[in-house]
């Protein structure tokens, strides 16, 4: 097992104007899972195709363990990679399907069955080995994908999108699986995917991206409750952070008609910084908008009048979609809410969990 | 590197490794794996010492070599059949090809056939032009099949391959010129789009319409697209292309996007008042993707 660095890592295709990934720097601990979360064309899959060496380097340097891999062939950095697609060779039974990579290396035939049967035992498969692709499930067929990646027993895994091809049951099953065999196999991991639920749960650190460029690097606590930019923030959590044009004044947020005391702690910090009579956004997550009686009872300075427009019952919770000022926002509330569709409610925001950010450079102000 | 070799030798310089080419050539690989021959009778004692120096020499072929191979070989690459079909038992029609373009060549090209027979679950016709194999099926594939074959590249032989679904060989006629164009059309799909892995010769027609437009032709026809694209810049281009690819469905495209549905709808209605073009209704939407396309290859 092996630590990744990556130190100002570049990419550019061929005539291509931007770069894909710029100035990626990033120190990743021997036994880590990270996760590589953003929007599709973020430039995550390319970071991870460079690190398997699949795409050429443009600048910077990689480092796998103490060995500098820039030029190392791929089939010689000691990965194992995980797609999306399966790929399973649909006449060859799983035994062989998990064989076949390590035939292809010439290993011997009792270090082969070795290999797969602990493999197939750690993936609860060892009693389908003789059985085709075809009479699996969806969720055995990614686990003999995993399986081979594991028979190999190599340094880092690098899985691309590896569940997005299971339904949403299926998924979430897997996600905690997927855990749980990192925590057994202490594999070095690089997970990508778009989806920031899957970065939350199964991240120890999780690296959010844009444009090619890191947004941010953090446990998920740290992104979730500390985002550095209005990206962040917004991309991570569902539904997404709402935010709100707001005119500050001592000690008050304006929104629109709304005014909304803000705790002296925050206050403090935002005089400091001179944002006093300026505009900046206020960031808000649904769940900090409530609707309880007792804690608009006790945040008598922070409530407003809403006409809710939708209110989406979840099972345990409802959405209610609503505006304030200019903007439109949504509030995460528990089922047993009074409020529907076409009514009008109190609300009350927890200012203590309010996130103020720059209008113009859009970073947390602190 | 290969390009330089092949201007000093010139005819006495190939990539085509046939039976007859094995035996009058010396036969090297490049890092790239990517077999090359140059004619024993254009190399003098002291050259072939340097070219062992600077190549390997091949230890497996990719030259055809079962009937059928070598019947395909003839139709696609020198467009001859047998004047007699029981001469060639290996072609028949229909026809599915499919290209895999590789940035280096599989180390094991046994274990590759191997690979490609055990996926596709038949025992497909191989062959191999330089940098690319064309595996030829008796049944068309999905474009699936494509995607796992790019999977399945990277993960057990840890190389990195283009795939094109190709358009179906009918008859022996015509076989080869439909091959070059398949060949040159890849080619430039790898140009202009590096970063995708999957294609079909569907999807690359527009390419080939618009190449042979004349450059007046096109300024009169994409000017006001072209214009509003390079106000809008890469993240206009993107947010049409994202919203084609979802099939114009706003709220798939705009999850893709990451961006809220009113922003995409915002863009959407913007890009229609400076065109005049809607690409909300299917009509203007193609001729926005040609535009676009247009704009994209210069």
């Amino acid at each position: 097992m092996a630590g990744i660095v990556m130190k100002g890592i570049d990419k550019v295709y061929d005539k291509a104007e931007t770069k894909s990934v710029d100035n990626f720097n990033l120190d990743i601990k021997d036994k880590e899972f990270i996760v590589f979360v953003g929007p599709s064309g973020c430039g995550k899959s390319t970071t991870l195709r460079m690190i398997a060496g699949l795409e050429d380097i443009t600048a910077g340097e990689l480092y796998i363990g103490d060995r500098l891999v820039n030029d190392v062939a791929p089939k010689d950095r000691d990965i194992a990679m995980v797609f999306q697609n399966y790929a399973l060779y649909p006449h060859m039974n799983v035994y062989d399907n998990m064989a076949f990579g390590l035939k292809l290396r010439k290993f011997k035939k009792d270090e082969i069955e070795k290999r797969v049967q602990n493999a197939a035992k750690i993936l609860g498969i060892d009693k389908f080995l003789d059985r085709k692709p075809k009479a699996l499930s969806g969720g055995q067929r990614q686990r003999v994908a995993l399986g081979r990646a594991i028979v190999r027993d190599p340094q880092v895994f690098l899985m691309d999108e590896p569940l997005s091809n299971l339904d949403a049951k299926l998924r979430v099953q897997m996600r905690a699986e997927l855990t749980k065999l990192h925590q057994r196999l202490q594999t070095t991991t690089i997970y990508v995917t778009h989806d920031q639920t899957e970065a939350m749960t199964m991240a120890t650190r999780i690296v959010v991206m844009k444009d090619g460029v890191i947004q941010q690097v953090g446990t998920p606590k740290e992104v979730y409750d500390l985002p550095e930019n209005i990206f962040v923030a917004g991309f991570m959590g569902s539904p997404a952070m709402n935010f709100l044009k707001t005119r500050l004044e001592d000690g008050k947020a304006i929104v629109g008609e709304h005014t909304f005391k803000i705790p002296e702690g925050k206050m403090k910090l935002l005089r400091e910084r001179g944002y006093v009579n300026k505009e900046v956004v206020l960031g808000i997550r649904p769940e900090d908008i409530h609707d309880e009686p007792l804690f608009i009872e006790a945040s008598k300075d922070t409530t407003f009048e809403a006409a809710i427009e939708v209110a989406e019952l979840m099972g345990a919770e409802t959405f209610l979609y609503s505006n304030i000022g200019e903007d439109q926002f949504v509030a995460r509330v528990d089922s047993r809410t009074d409020a529907s569709s076409g009514k009008n409610i109190t609300l009350a925001l927890d200012m203590n969990k309010a996130h103020f950010f720059d209008p113009e450079t859009e970073l947390r102000i602190r | 590197m290969l390009e330089a070799l092949k201007a000093i030798y010139g005819q006495a310089f190939t990539y085509y490794n046939d039976q007859e080419h094995l035996e009058s050539y010396y036969w090297f690989q490049d890092q790239a794996h990517i077999q090359f021959g140059i004619k024993k009778s254009a190399v003098t004692e002291k050259e072939l010492q340097l070219l062992k120096l600077y190549y390997e020499t091949v230890d497996q072929f990719t030259t055809p070599k079962s009937p059928a191979q070598k019947a395909w070989a003839n139709l696609l690459f020198n467009g001859t059949e047998a004047s007699n079909p029981k001469d060639s038992p290996g072609l028949s029609f229909p026809a599915y090809p499919i290209y895999i373009h590789f940035k280096s060549l599989p180390n094991d090209l046994a274990a590759f056939e191997e690979a490609m027979s055990a996926l596709v679950s038949e025992t497909p016709v191989l062959l191999w032009r330089e940098n690319e194999a064309i595996l030829i099926l008796s049944e068309p594939s999905k474009r699936v099949v494509a995607e796992e074959i790019v999977d399945l590249m990277a993960t057990e032989f840890f190389v990195d391959v283009a795939v094109m679904i190709g358009a179906i060989f009918y008859t022996a006629q015509l076989s080869k010129s439909s091959y070059e164009w398949h060949h040159q059309l890849f080619e430039r799909f790898l140009r202009i789009y590096p970063r995708k892995r999957v294609t079909s010769l569907d999807h690359l027609i527009p390419i080939f319409l618009l190449e042979n437009l004349s450059p007046e032709a096109a300024d009169f026809m994409f000017k006001k697209i072209q214009n509003a694209l390079s106000e809008g810049g890469t993240e206009l281009k993107e947010t049409l292309l994202t919203f084609f690819e979802h099939n114009m469905n706003v709220s798939t495209a705009s999850k893709a996007l990451y961006i809220h549905r009113n922003s995409l709808q915002y863009r959407l209605d913007k890009f229609h008042e400076k065109t005049d073009l809607d690409p909300k209704t299917f009509i203007d939407a193609a001729i926005i993707y040609i535009g676009i396309l247009k704009y994209s290859l210069g």
